[in-house]
Order: C-alpha cells, then sequence, then structure tokens
C-alpha cells in the first residue's frame, strides 16, 4: 500500500478560556466562582473548606464524619435523603481528606435551587443520629482494615511519615480502634469546626446564568455561611518543612511479590513564578509515557507497569511524587534507575524537542481536564483553597507559552535534585540485603 | 426552566475496505476525540493462549512503519493528546483525545498500525514483561486483585470462550510467539472488523476525506465470521470458594444470566433499571439492608457486563451483585436477602417515586457520559461495532424512560429465577 506520510506535530494554539463567569462575595465572606457551561442541561456544584490543624489530628472522628454527614436530617433519615438527591438526577458526596473537606454535588441543570436547598438542609441540620454512627463507625472500622491491606496505601502511610514526621499531613489512617470509640456528641461538634470554617469557597459550573447562579446560592446557603463567620477562625497546619535527612526507608510486607516504590520530596507552589518551568520538568521528567522514566523502566527494562511522577498541592505545602511498582528481584536495580535519571534531569535538564513535547502537552491537557464541567469544577475549587484568581487557568496558559528553556533546567535542578528526594520501598524483606548495597537503610514493620 | 431540546448530527460511511466511519461533530470544547475498535475481545483468542488478545493491545502501541517504538506516546502527548487502549470480552478499543489541529495525527497513527504494524521478538518479550508486571500489581499484589472478572466466568461458564479470564496465564503469555502475532493481527485487525469513530470540534466531510486518505489505502481482508459463545444458562446454583491471603475480610459475587443485549436490548435495559433500585447509592434497597440496616456488608454494587458495561458487551453475559462483608452472616442468607429483594420487587413492583428518582439518575449520567467526546467517541464505535446502530447513542434515554412498572416487576421476576453463580473469597489470616 502506498502511506500517506506523517503529519507535523501541530502547534497548540487553542487557549484555554474561562468564557462566560461571575464571581459573588457571599455573607460572611466566602468566595463563590458561576461559569456558564451549557454542552449539556447539568450543573455542578463544589464546596470545599480548609481543615484547621486543631480538626486535621481527630483523624478518626473525620474519617466517621465525612460518612455520617449525609446519614440523615430532622426531615429525612439516610435513604430519604440520597433518594431526594437522586429525584433531581443529582448526586451528593462529602470526603475530608488530610488538609480540606470537600462537598461535591451535581443534578440536571433545572434542578439547581432544589439541590443548593439539600445541601443547605445537610449544612444546617445534620443530626448524626446514634444508630446511624454507631453503624458508620462499625463500617470504617472495616474499611480501614481493607485500606491497609493495600500496599499502594501501606506505601503512600509510609512516605508521608517518612516526609512530614511532626506535621497533621504525616500521620496515617487512623486505626479501627480508635474508630470504633468514635461518638454522636462529638461529630456534631466536628460538623461546626469543619463545615462551620469561615474560609470556605465555592464554584459552580454549568447551564445558568453566573449572576443568576449565584444569587440562588446565596439564597440557600448565605444564612449557613453568616453563621459560620461569628465563629472563631481556628488556624490552619503549620506549612511543611523540609524532609528531615535520613537513610532509605524499607517497611516490610512479608510474601509481597513487589515492591511498592514511593519517593517524595518538596516542590514549588502554584503562586510561584516558577511553576510553569516546574510543570515542565516534572511531565518531561516522569509525568508523560514518552518521558524518561517510563521509557527507561517500563520500555526499555520492563521492569515496572505504570511508572510515574506527579506534584500534589496540599494546602500547607506541594510536593514531587514518584510512584513505581517493582518485581521483588528488579527492586535494587529500579531504584539505581530512577536514581540515575533523577541525577541526570536535574544536572543536564532536558532537550529542547523534550521541552517542546510538555510544553505542548501541558497547554492540550489542560484544554482536555477543564473540557467538562465535572472537571472544571475540581480544578477551579482547588485553585479556590489554594488563594489563586478564578483566571489562573487563563495565565497559566499563557506563562506555559512562554518559558524559556533555561528556566526549565533550573526548576528540574530544584525539583529533581536527588539529594531533596526521600525514598520508601515496601515488600518483601529479602530486599534488605541488596537495598543496603545502594547506601544505609532503615528497616520497620510499619 | 426546561432543558432546551439536544441534537446530535451524526454522519455514517464506509470505506471499500470495510472500515466503517462515524462522525460526531461537537463544536463546544476545541477538542477532538479519536477511536478505532474492533471487533475482537478475549472471548476470541484461541486456547493455550489466554490472555492474548490484552497483550496484542500493548503489541499495537510497539511501532508501525511510520511511527518507531516509544514514538506513539511521544506524538500524541507531544500534540497536546491523551491515549490509551482497553481490552474487553467482544472488543479491543484503541483511543485519542487531542487539540483540534492534531486530529489528522491521530487518523495517521491509527491508520499506520492498522495497515503495517511493525513487530519482532525484542518487543513481544519486553510486553509479556509488562503485562506480567500489570497482572502482578492489579491482581496478586493486592487484596481482592481482579475481583470478581478474574475468577467469576469459571464460576457461570463452560466453554473455553466464556470461562477463561482476559488476562490470561503466564506460562500462555510466555508461550506467545510472533507466528501467533501476525495471524491474530491478520484475521482480526482488518479494517472490515473494526469502526473508526471521530469526535468533537471537526467537520464531518474533512474528517470523511481524511479517513479515506489514511485508512483507505489498507488492504481489505473478509471480517472473520464470528462464531457464538451462546451457553445455556445454569441448570443449578453453582459455587467456588477462593482463599485470598491479603484479604482481610471476606467478600462474595453473584452472576446471574442477563438478557442478550442485542437480541433483546429492551429486557437489558429493564435489568439496568433493576441494578439501579437494588445497588446504587445510600437510597436503594440492597445498600439500605444490607449495609445501613442490617449492618452485615460493608459495600454493595449492582451492575452488568464483565466491566459494567454491557453496551459493549454480546451475549452471554452477567448481572452481578458483589458484597464486601465483615462475615457476621453467612454467604447463604446474604444470597437470600437478595432473592427476597428481587421477588419483592417482582411481587409489589417499585414505588412511583422510586421509579422516577432512578430514572433521572439515568438520564443525568446519560447525560454525563456525553459531554466529554472521548467517552462518546467510546460508546458510539461500540454501539456501532456490538448494535451496528450508532444511532443508539440518541435512543438510548428514551428507551430508559420508558422502563415502566410492569417491565421491571417481569426483569426482577426474571432475575430471581436465575440460578447464581457464586465466587465466593475468604480472607487468607496474613492480613489481620
Amino acid at each position: 500500500m502506498n502511506a500517506p506520510a506523517r503529519p507535523p506535530v501541530p502547534e497548540v494554539t487553542a487557549q484555554f478560556r474561562l468564557g462566560e463567569w461571575a464571581e459573588a462575595t457571599l455573607p460572611g465572606g466566602v468566595v463563590g466562582w458561576a461559569v456558564r457551561r451549557a454542552a449539556v442541561p447539568l450543573v455542578e456544584l463544589r464546596l470545599a473548606w480548609p481543615l484547621p490543624a486543631a480538626a486535621a489530628e481527630q483523624r478518626a472522628a473525620l474519617a466517621v464524619l465525612d460518612e455520617s454527614v449525609l446519614g440523615g436530617t430532622t426531615k429525612r433519615d439516610r435513604a430519604e435523603l440520597a433518594g431526594a438527591v437522586q429525584r433531581l438526577g443529582g448526586y451528593l458526596s462529602v470526603e475530608v481528606g488530610r488538609d480540606r473537606a470537600v462537598l461535591r454535588a451535581g443534578s440536571l441543570a433545572e434542578e439547581l435551587p432544589a439541590l443548593l436547598a439539600l445541601v443547605g438542609e445537610v449544612l444546617h441540620d445534620a443530626q448524626y443520629p446514634e444508630g446511624v454512627v454507631a453503624g458508620d463507625r462499625r463500617r470504617v472500622a472495616e474499611e480501614i482494615l481493607l485500606a491497609r491491606s493495600q500496599p499502594r496505601v501501606l506505601a503512600g502511610e509510609a512516605l508521608d511519615r517518612r516526609l512530614h514526621p511532626r506535621h497533621p499531613y504525616g500521620q496515617g489512617l487512623p486505626s479501627p480502634s480508635a474508630v470504633r470509640r468514635v461518638r454522636a456528641e462529638g461529630l456534631r461538634a466536628l460538623h461546626r469546626t469543619v463545615f462551620g470554617h469561615p474560609g470556605a469557597r465555592l464554584v459552580l459550573v454549568g447551564d445558568w446564568p453566573p449572576a443568576e447562579a449565584l444569587a440562588r446560592v446565596e439564597e440557600a446557603l448565605g444564612p449557613w455561611f453568616a453563621e459560620a463567620a461569628t465563629q472563631p477562625t481556628l488556624a490552619l497546619p503549620e506549612p511543611l518543612g523540609a524532609p528531615p535527612a535520613g537513610p532509605l526507608a524499607l517497611v516490610r510486607r512479608a510474601g509481597a511479590v513487589q515492591s511498592t516504590i514511593r519517593i517524595g520530596g518538596p516542590a514549588p507552589r502554584r503562586a510561584d513564578a516558577s511553576w510553569p518551568a516546574t510543570v515542565l520538568a516534572n511531565l518531561a521528567f516522569g509525568g508523560l509515557f514518552s518521558s524518561r522514566l517510563v521509557e527507561n523502566l517500563r520500555e526499555r527494562r520492563g521492569y515496572t507497569y505504570s511508572p510515574h511522577s506527579g506534584i500534589e498541592h496540599r494546602l500547607a505545602g506541594s510536593r514531587f511524587l514518584v510512584a513505581l511498582d517493582v518485581a521483588t528481584e528488579v527492586t535494587a536495580p529500579a531504584l539505581v534507575e530512577v536514581a540515575y535519571e533523577l541525577g541526570r534531569a536535574a544536572a543536564l535538564g532536558f532537550d529542547a524537542d523534550e521541552v517542546a513535547d510538555a510544553r505542548r502537552y501541558a497547554l492540550g491537557s489542560l484544554l482536555l481536564a477543564t473540557a467538562t464541567g465535572g472537571g472544571l469544577a475540581g480544578s477551579l475549587i482547588g485553585q479556590a483553597l489554594d488563594g489563586l484568581p478564578a483566571d489562573y487557568l487563563e495565565r497559566h496558559s499563557a506563562a506555559l507559552q512562554a518559558v524559556e528553556p533555561d528556566a526549565v533546567r533550573a526548576a528540574a535542578r530544584r525539583l529533581l535534585a536527588p539529594a531533596g528526594q526521600r525514598t520508601v520501598v515496601l515488600g518483601d524483606p529479602q530486599v534488605a540485603e541488596e537495598l543496603s548495597a545502594l547506601g544505609p537503610l532503615a528497616v520497620a514493620d510499619r | 426552566m426546561a432543558p432546551p431540546a439536544r441534537t446530535l448530527e451524526l454522519v455514517r460511511d464506509q470505506l471499500a475496505n470495510g472500515l466503517e466511519v462515524v462522525v460526531l461533530p461537537d463544536h463546544a470544547v476545541p477538542v477532538v476525540a479519536v477511536s478505532v475498535v474492533y471487533d475482537v475481545g478475549f472471548r476470541s483468542e484461541p486456547e493455550g493462549r489466554t490472555g492474548f488478545a490484552h497483550l496484542f493491545e500493548h503489541l499495537m502501541f510497539q511501532g508501525s512503519a511510520g511511527v518507531g517504538k516509544m514514538e506513539h506516546a511521544r506524538l500524541v502527548q507531544g500534540a497536546g493528546g491523551v491515549f490509551n487502549g482497553h481490552t474487553r470480552p467482544d472488543l479491543t478499543s484503541y483511543y485519542e483525545a487531542l487539540p483540534a489541529p492534531a486530529l489528522e495525527l491521530a487518523l495517521f497513527l491509527e491508520a499506520d498500525r492498522m495497515g503495517r504494524l511493525a513487530l519482532d521478538q525484542e518487543k513481544l518479550e519486553n510486553q509479556i514483561a509488562v503485562v506480567q508486571e500489570e497482572i502482578w500489581v492489579n491482581v496478586l499484589n493486592r487484596p481482592y486483585g481482579g475481583f470478581p472478572w478474574i475468577d467469576l466466568p469459571a464460576v457461570a461458564f463452560d466453554s473455553f470462550a466464556n470461562a477463561h479470564n482476559g488476562y490470561g496465564s503466564f506460562e500462555d503469555l510466555e508461550g506467545a510467539s510472533l507466528e501467533d502475532a501476525a495471524a491474530f493481527y491478520r484475521t482480526y485487525y482488518a479494517p472490515a472488523n473494526a469502526v473508526l469513530a471521530v469526535c468533537g470540534d471537526c467537520e464531518p466531510e474533512r474528517v470523511l476525506a481524511l479517513a479515506e486518505e489514511h485508512f483507505g489505502p489498507i488492504e481489505a481482508r473478509p471480517k472473520p465470521a464470528r462464531p457464538s459463545f451462546a451457553e445455556p444458562p445454569l441448570p443449578e446454583p453453582r459455587r467456588r470458594q477462593v482463599t485470598d491471603p491479603r484479604a482481610p475480610s471476606p467478600a462474595v459475587a453473584y452472576g446471574l444470566r442477563a438478557p442478550d443485549p442485542v437480541g433483546d436490548l429492551d429486557r437489558l435495559l429493564d435489568c439496568l433499571v433493576v441494578a439501579a433500585l437494588l445497588g446504587d447509592g445510600d437510597a436503594s434497597r440492597l445498600r439500605r439492608r444490607l449495609v445501613h440496616e442490617e449492618g452485615v456488608a460493608t459495600d454493595v454494587g449492582c451492575y452488568l457486563g464483565t466491566f459494567g458495561d454491557p453496551l459493549s458487551m454480546r451475549d452471554p453475559l452477567l448481572f452481578q451483585v458483589t458484597l464486601f462483608h465483615p462475615g457476621v452472616r453467612p454467604e447463604g442468607a446474604l444470597w437470600e436477602a437478595i432473592v427476597a429483594e428481587l421477588g419483592r420487587l417482582a411481587e409489589e413492583g417499585p414505588a412511583p417515586e422510586e421509579l422516577a428518582r432512578v430514572r433521572a439518575v439515568l438520564e443525568a449520567e446519560r447525560w454525563r457520559g456525553q459531554e466529554d467526546v472521548l467517552d462518546r467517541a467510546l460508546e458510539v464505535a461500540d454501539l456501532t461495532v456490538i448494535h451496528q446502530r450508532p444511532e443508539l447513542l440518541v435512543e438510548l434515554p428514551a428507551r430508559l424512560g420508558a422502563v415502566d412498572e410492569a417491565r421491571v416487576r417481569a426483569a426482577a421476576r426474571w432475575l430471581a429465577e436465575q440460578h447464581p453463580a457464586v465466587l465466593e473469597v475468604l480472607p487468607g489470616g496474613e492480613a489481620r
């Protein structure tokens, strides 16, 4: 056959556009953004609160809180509440993470007022009935046992401890026994601390005129935000410091057929001038399938299925992470290769082609990730909580276009330098001997 | 405020070599999605070659005449796009989503590997190793790995095609040869055995012209005859227990024979509504009863098809209920509760407001599935391969909306009369 020639890779010329949007300062100083998206008749709501230090330490209670908060109001029990949300073609969930509580909801667009009314009802009137809390804490305790049998959860906990030993972010999952001691009374108080924190941020994306949508938000949720503003503002956790020095950590998991490797270190904030260049450095190192990490560890050596790197933003600090799961017998060789790639990129930077690929990917994936209402709402709420402006993505998109090669090299040196990274390996104890050949090794059971 | 009527422009064509093309223009966002779906999945792999369809999917990313190894990823991501592939019981899908100007590049990449795949022994060995790592990380090194899709088919079905698992055995994977790959490619990767779908910011006439330019020169080969994989339903309940050394508590999956999605689509949709009534959210019957009222399960799932995508499968397939539970109630009693709920639904039917809210959720889910151009490109290609009817994308909401109380009752009764295939996962003790 006569095959056509390969077309060139086009530049990404389309810029991200937020489109029609509005901002409102709601009662209590809560900032809300609404964006019009009319491709489908849906609406997406995100409401988030930063988690104060005093709450962040109550891991067991928080683990039950995000189940029991939807456990019923004086008007309806849990099933009736879930049914009322479904009647709107909707969903409603609450997740309390390490640094924030996020309420996610959505419905058919025409049902927005009814959805907001249900959200308001939950905030004002969640009852935490004794029976509901008893069932939830039992189930959450079971779920924690399940989660802690997952290697990725155990390795993630080990890395958190290693990076942030004296910080709320370094605490792992609560123990099942602590969860079983959680009381309804305590949850009612914690509800006010978490969902009544005055620093809430709100995002709405969907098929509504933005200003009108925000007016509906104010009607339904204004009273709750106003009441929250009368609460004392509790301090957030301290900013993350540099991770302490120390040896490679091996966490024993007897019989593991794979070693779960996690590497982490500090990363700049998105407001930092070096951020766009840092994005490109991460992509070229391990964020792309065609990156050096994947090319070497997966495609050249077949050590691992899905090695990758990324940057995570939490309210007290950002961090760089490398994750890979490798066969037990190649644990040490895999670590050698990762250290080599980190060192090579930090010392020498990337080629112009690698930077160009990373730049086009960063620009294109931003368009793709924000193409749906849910995707855009998720991006915006994270920005809002981090104190970034609503048009941040438009500015970021322009900044990515303008990054100079030298800036990528400087960012790579700071982000990827092996000296800044801490490594944990979860795996069979037999790997200890080989690992100790790489340098000092600390072995622990969890 | 009633939602405005939304129509869907759909353009269809077939090239002389048999490749079907479906285009769904949508200019809301400057991105475009391309999917190529082949009418072959792991049910069609030869005996002694379990896992081969999925291994072959990996090989399709290893380069072709105009694309070097690793170049596929570099070109797609370097154009600002994302890509992947997946293997299912009845089809194998390849796809990209990219900024609109990269459409032609994506079509070139898909055409080049459809027409001119370049394989060698080193690539084969490297990808066998990568697939083994994939199986380790997804199945062997984690609790409940591959539950229930790895082990349930062997309980529910007898024939090799239906009963074996699509990841395959390590022994079969290691036995895979370049000759196997060449034969599989020649037979199943013929243009007449595939559908190309393009969805997003594009002009249909230009897409059809580009499709002709890039895919037109590929040699025509006959569409392989697909044998029927039909099996009679189980004559009696069938149970199997597996011990999972990493699991901290038991789990159980029940598989009931579902209606034929192609021959009896309306009855399949009835079952979809039954699944939502039983297992979707805290208002659903099984979740309310087993998780919240009786506290005998930590999680309940209820879905159709191996991966919850019944419209991407042909007969036979299963209606599945999965339960994670602390072991306070024996499996038999859990099954009785499920049968009791099916029986109650058959006797009394759903309450009017219960049916109304499940319909509203299914409608909103249809919209959510339509919002993403990549999801839409994949779904329309699947519907074309399996049902020869891309228009179903538009028709499904109305057909789901037509499921009424009488149909729900009939479907529940029919399901309650099926003999279950039961897969129990017992904790191995290591984890507690």
